[in-house]
């Protein structure tokens, strides 16, 4: 079965490309395709797997929506499907004293009526 | 403020796009803003208010951040952010809730992001703006990479 995936961030950097498709047996699962992926590409990306899975940071999508790392090993994959490995998503960073500061500014609080 | 001043923001109110991730220069965020209110003004909401996001010069890097570049895997990022907006229109009772992120290469001092919330009470309105922008910043896939004035560049991890 044909197994789409596509790149971005670091990994559409050190690629070089922006998508691929892997052929896979039936029956494979998110795991398996990690570890083709890791096959494939142990020179470029071997620094981003981790004891069987991705280094922390990293996470996973099947078609278009996150998939807990704890289902990776049962997920069994059809043919057709989109995986896509996320680099870390970046945030603000917390400011001092203040664990979820906002990065830049209220706009406005528009008063309507009796709030 | 001018009795008309409500009619002639309805006057130039558009479709509000979607909530979701867009190309720079596909969304206005100040016509953006004449719609949110515009969309809210219907008697419904008490309070709006309105969180934007704007390219800062002081990055994670040791020199000052000259751009910032934005990328994102839409397909995820477009759900993640609609669901953002449902689950915090539910959980606290709002009217109205969107949040709308620019990608591409971004000058520090534009703005990035564009978040709204609105509904019957400040303080409903306030919380759920917050939730809404702490979500955002965590859960749909964006990835963002600064490039220093230096001309060295690094993709930022962790929220």
């Amino acid at each position: 079965m044909k197994i789409q995936t596509k790149y971005y961030a670091v990994l559409r950097e050190r690629l070089g490309k922006t998508s691929e498709e892997f052929e896979l047996p039936q029956g494979s699962t998110v795991t398996d395709f990690l570890e083709k992926l890791r096959q494939v590409y142990a020179g470029v990306l071997g620094d981003l797997f981790e004891g069987g899975g991705l280094k922390t940071g990293f996470a996973l999508a099947l078609n278009g929506e996150s998939l807990d790392k704890s289902l990776w090993a049962s997920t069994r994959l059809k043919d057709g499907d989109v995986v896509v490995i996320l680099p870390p998503i970046a945030g603000g960073l917390p400011e001092a004293g203040q664990p979820h500061a906002p990065l830049a500014l209220i706009l406005a609080c528009v008063g309507l009526l009796h709030n | 403020m001018r009795k008309d001043y409500w009619l002639d923001v309805c006057r130039c109110v558009m479709d509000i796009p979607e909530s979701g991730v867009y190309g720079k220069g596909e969304l206005d965020f100040m016509r953006l803003f004449q719609g949110v209110v515009a969309r809210v003004s219907d008697g419904s909401c008490g309070a709006a208010a309105f969180f934007m996001g704007i390219v800062k010069r002081r990055g994670r890097g040791e020199v000052g951040v000259e751009k910032l570049f934005m990328e994102s895997y839409e397909e995820h990022a477009n759900k993640a952010l609609k669901r953002i907006c449902d689950e915090v229109m539910a959980e606290y009772r709002l009217k109205f809730v969107g949040i709308w992120h620019l990608v591409g290469m971004l000058e520090v001092g534009e703005p990035v992001v564009l978040v709204a919330a609105a509904g019957e009470n400040r303080d409903e309105v306030f919380r759920g703006l917050r939730t809404a922008v702490e979500r955002y910043k965590r859960e749909p896939a964006l990835f963002k990479k600064e490039v220093y004035i230096d001309g060295t560049e690094k993709w930022l991890e962790g929220a």
